[in-house]
C-alpha cells in the first residue's frame, strides 16, 4: 500500500516536471546519449574504452589477482584492488551485456544524483533566489545534457558512482552536525575513493580548521577533524588486506601510480601537470613526473589550503571544501579528462545557489559551468587535430583556474562583502 | 499518454540498436596506406654514443637505422598492397636516412606482412626482429589491431588517447649485454597505422632517439590559427567589457 502511494507520488511529480520544456529536452537528450553510447562503443570504440579495462580487471581479479597491475590492459589499471571486485559481475555477463548493464546503472545513478542535487540546493539556497524551482530544474537539466555525460557513457566510466557518493556525503554533512554522522559521511566519501581515487586530494579539506585574523582566533576542532579523516581513510585500509594477502599487488600498485622515472606520452588531459609533461615530451626534454606532480600539488594545493584555513565564513563551508579539493585534483593530477567534470559540475551548481543571486562570483562560476558542460570536450577534439604542432589543451585549464579563483574569492571575502558586490 | 508513447519508442529503439550492435563486433582490418603513397620520417634526436653503448657499434650498419643521424630523413614509397583473407601485406621501396634534399634512386625494396586477424598469431609476439622494436606500420583500426595482438611482457598497448605502443626492456633481456641499459620506447601511430612518433628513452627519461612522421595534415595549421585567434579575441573582448564596466561605475 505504502509503495503504491510512493509510486503515485513519483508519477505525479514526474508529470509536473514534464510540463517544463527544459526537462523534456533533458530527458530525451539524455536518453539519446545513453543509446548513442551503446551504439558507438559496441561498434567502434570497444578497444578504446575505459570499460574494457574495468572489464578485464574484473577477469584478472577473478582468475589471477596478482596480475592486476602487470596485466596488459589497453591502458594501465591504477585504482585500488577492491575497485576491481566491483567489475567482476560485469565480466561474468560478457563485454556487450556487461557494458549495457553497466550503463543502465549509470543511468539510474544519474536519476539519484539529480534527486540528491535537488535536495542539497533546496537546503542551501540563499534567500534572495527565486522561491519557485524553475532555475533549480534548469541547472539540473544542464547537468543531464552536458557533453561530459555522453563521454562518460561512451567510455563506460565510473564517475557517476563517485558523484553520487560525493553528493550523499555532502548532503549528510550539511544536514547532520553530530560526530556519528560526520563519521558516516566520511566513510561514504572514503568508499568513493576506493572505487576511484579522484577525490583523494579532498581529504585535507575535511579538517575543521580556520584562522580568524580579525578576531585573532583559531578554530580547530581536532577531534571532529580526526573522526572525518579516520572515516574517509577507513574504507581504503581494506585494500591492505589484499596487499597483505597478495604482496605483488602492493608493488604493482606503487609502480603503476608512483613510478616517477616512467616517461608519459602526450595527451589532451587538461591538468597543469599534463600540460607541463606535454611540453617536455614534445621537445624531448628529460623529466620526472613525480617532481612535476609534487610541484604542482605543492603550489595549487598549498594555495588552496591557505584559502581554506583563512576563509572568512563557516556557514556551509563544507561545500567550499569539496569544491576546492576537486579543483586541486583536476588541476594537479595528470589524468584530468572531460568525464571527470561530472564530479565538479554538481558542486558548481550548488555554489551558484549558495551565492547571492547577483554576485559577480556567481557569474564566473556560471560561465565555467556552461563551458565545462558544452565546450570543454570540443577543445579535446581540437587537440586531436593540432597536437602535432601544439600539444596543449589549455583552454579547459584556464577555466579551471578561473573557477579556482572565483571559489577562492568566495572563500576569503566575507559574506557581507559578497552581498555588497552583488 | 504522450510520455508513454515516447518511452515506448525509446524502448523499441533501444532493443533495435542492441540487436544490431552484437552482430558487428569483429573488425575487418585494412592497410590504411595507399599504393603510391610516400611516407617520410625525420630524425629529430640521435645520440649515437648512447646507442653504441646500448647495442654495440653495429646498430646502424644495416636495417632501418642504417645511416641514421640527427636531421636526416627516410622515405618509403608504397608500391603495392595485398589483402587476402589471411594476410595483409604492403610492399615498399626504401630511401635510407639521408640529409640530402633530393632523394635519388631507392636503396632497397621490402615488405611488411601481418595476419588479417591478429588473434591468429599462434605465438606471443615481440618485434625484436626489428632493431627498433616496434613496427613502422600497423593495419587499421590500429588501436583495435594492437589491442588484439598477444604481445610479450615488454609491450604495453595504451589506446586511451592516441594508439600507443609502450616498450620496456630491461638490461640484458634480449641477450647478455643487450641492451646494456634499461630502455623504454613510446611509439605513437596515426589513424593510417603509420608510426607518427618514436621516442627511445634511457634512465632519467633521456631521449636518445626521436623519429617523427614528417607530414602535417592540411587542417592542422588553420585549426591552430583559428583556436589562437578565438582565444585572443575572447581575451580582448573580456578586457574591453571589463574596462567599459569600470568606466560606467
Amino acid at each position: 500500500m505504502n509503495l503504491n502511494i510512493y509510486w503515485a507520488r513519483i508519477k505525479n511529480r514526474f508529470r509536473e516536471l514534464w510540463e517544463y520544456k527544459i526537462f523534456r529536452i533533458a530527458i530525451i537528450w539524455h536518453l539519446i546519449y545513453f543509446l548513442l553510447s551503446i551504439v558507438l562503443t559496441l561498434n567502434f570504440f570497444r578497444y578504446q574504452t575505459d570499460f574494457r579495462v574495468y572489464f578485464m580487471a574484473g577477469e584478472v581479479f577473478l582468475h589471477d589477482i596478482n596480475d592486476l597491475y602487470t596485466f596488459d590492459f589497453t591502458c594501465p589499471f591504477r585504482y585500488l584492488p577492491i575497485s576491481a571486485a566491483l567489475f567482476v559481475p560485469f565480466f561474468l555477463m560478457g563485454f556487450d551485456l556487461g557494458f549495457i548493464v553497466f550503463n543502465i546503472f549509470n543511468l539510474i545513478l544519474n536519476i539519484f544524483i539529480c534527486l540528491i542535487l535537488y535536495k542539497i540546493i533546496i537546503l542551501i539556497r540563499k534567500e534572495d533566489h527565486e522561491k519557485d524551482n524553475k532555475k533549480v530544474i534548469f541547472y539540473i537539466c544542464i547537468f543531464l545534457i552536458g557533453l561530459p555525460q555522453l563521454y562518460n557513457y561512451v567510455l563506460g566510466q565510473i564517475n557517476l558512482y563517485i558523484t553520487f557518493l560525493l553528493l550523499v556525503s555532502l548532503y549528510l554533512f550539511l544536514v547532520h552536525k553530530d560526530l556519528k554522522w560526520d563519521l558516516f559521511s566520511s566513510v561514504i566519501l572514503g568508499i568513493s575513493i576506493i572505487i576511484k581515487p579522484s577525490l583523494f586530494l579532498l581529504i585535507p579539506f575535511l579538517m575543521v580548521f580556520q584562522i580568524d585574523f580579525k578576531k585573532r582566533k583559531i578554530n580547530f576542532d581536532f577531534f571532529r577533524g580526526l573522526i572525518r579523516i579516520i572515516g574517509v581513510l577507513a574504507p581504503a585500509f581494506f585494500n591492505f588486506i589484499f596487499f597483505f594477502l597478495y604482496p605483488p599487488l602492493l608493488k604493482g600498485f606503487l609502480d603503476t601510480n608512483f613510478a616517477g622515472d616512467n616517461p608519459i606520452a602526450q595527451s589532451f588531459s587538461f591538468s597543469i601537470s599534463q600540460l607541463i609533461t606535454n611540453f617536455y615530451y614534445f621537445y624531448s626534454i628529460p623529466f620526472n613526473q613525480i617532481f612535476i606532480l609534487v610541484g604542482v600539488i605543492g603550489i595549487i594545493g598549498g594555495f588552496g589550503f591557505l584559502i581554506f584555513i583563512f576563509r572568512r565564513f563557516e556557514d556551509n563551508s563544507i561545500i567550499f571544501s569539496y569544491a576546492i579539493g576537486i579543483l586541486i585534483m583536476l588541476l594537479a593530477y595528470f589524468d584530468s579528462w572531460d568525464h571527470h567534470l561530472l564530479n565538479l559540475i554538481p558542486i558548481l551548481i550548488i555554489i551558484i545557489f549558495n551565492l547571492p543571486k547577483h554576485s559577480k562570483i556567481k557569474g564566473t562560476i556560471t560561465y565555467s559551468l556552461f563551458f565545462f558542460s558544452f565546450f570543454s570536450l570540443i577543445f579535446s577534439g581540437i587537440w586531436m587535430q593540432t597536437f602535432q604542432v601544439f600539444p596543449y589543451n589549455f583552454v579547459p585549464t584556464l577555466f579551471l583556474l578561473i573557477t579556482f579563483y572565483g571559489i577562492s574569492k568566495y572563500g576569503v571575502l566575507k559574506e557581507k562583502q559578497i552581498d555588497m558586490e552583488s | 499518454m504522450r510520455f508513454k508513447f515516447i518511452l515506448l519508442n525509446f524502448m523499441f529503439l533501444f532493443l533495435f540498436l542492441s540487436s544490431f550492435t552484437s552482430n558487428v563486433n569483429a573488425s575487418e582490418y585494412q592497410t590504411g596506406v595507399k599504393s603510391g603513397q610516400e611516407l617520410v620520417w625525420k630524425c629529430n634526436v640521435c645520440n649515437k654514443i648512447e646507442m653504441d653503448k646500448i647495442f654495440g657499434p653495429e646498430w646502424d650498419d644495416s636495417g632501418i637505422f642504417k645511416n641514421l643521424s640527427k636531421g636526416t630523413r627516410m622515405k618509403w614509397n608504397i608500391s603495392a598492397l595485398e589483402l587476402t583473407e589471411t594476410f595483409l601485406i604492403i610492399y615498399f621501396s626504401i630511401w635510407e636516412w639521408t640529409s640530402e634534399n633530393i632523394w635519388g634512386i631507392e636503396n632497397n625494396d621490402s615488405q611488411i606482412t601481418y595476419l588479417s586477424n591478429p588473434k591468429d598469431y599462434s605465438q606471443v609476439l615481440n618485434f625484436s626482429q626489428y632493431s627498433y622494436f616496434v613496427p613502422f606500420w600497423f593495419p587499421i583500426p590500429v588501436g583495435d589491431y594492437m589491442g588484439e595482438l598477444s604481445l610479450n611482457e615488454w609491450y604495453n598497448v595504451d589506446n586511451r588517447v592516441l594508439p600507443t605502443l609502450n616498450v620496456d626492456i630491461k638490461e640484458n633481456e634480449i641477450s647478455p649485454g643487450v641492451p646494456s641499459k634499461d630502455i623504454k620506447i613510446i611509439a605513437i601511430y596515426n589513424d593510417q597505422g603509420i608510426l607518427n612518433s618514436y621516442k627511445f628513452y634511457i634512465k632519467g627519461n633521456i631521449v636518445i632517439l626521436d623519429i617523427a612522421f614528417d607530414f602535417l595534415p592540411i587542417y592542422v595549421i588553420p585549426t591552430l590559427i583559428g583556436l589562437l585567434c578565438v582565444f585572443a579575441l575572447s581575451i580582448l573582448l573580456f578586457v574591453f567589457r571589463k574596462r567599459k564596466s569600470v568606466r560606467r561605475k
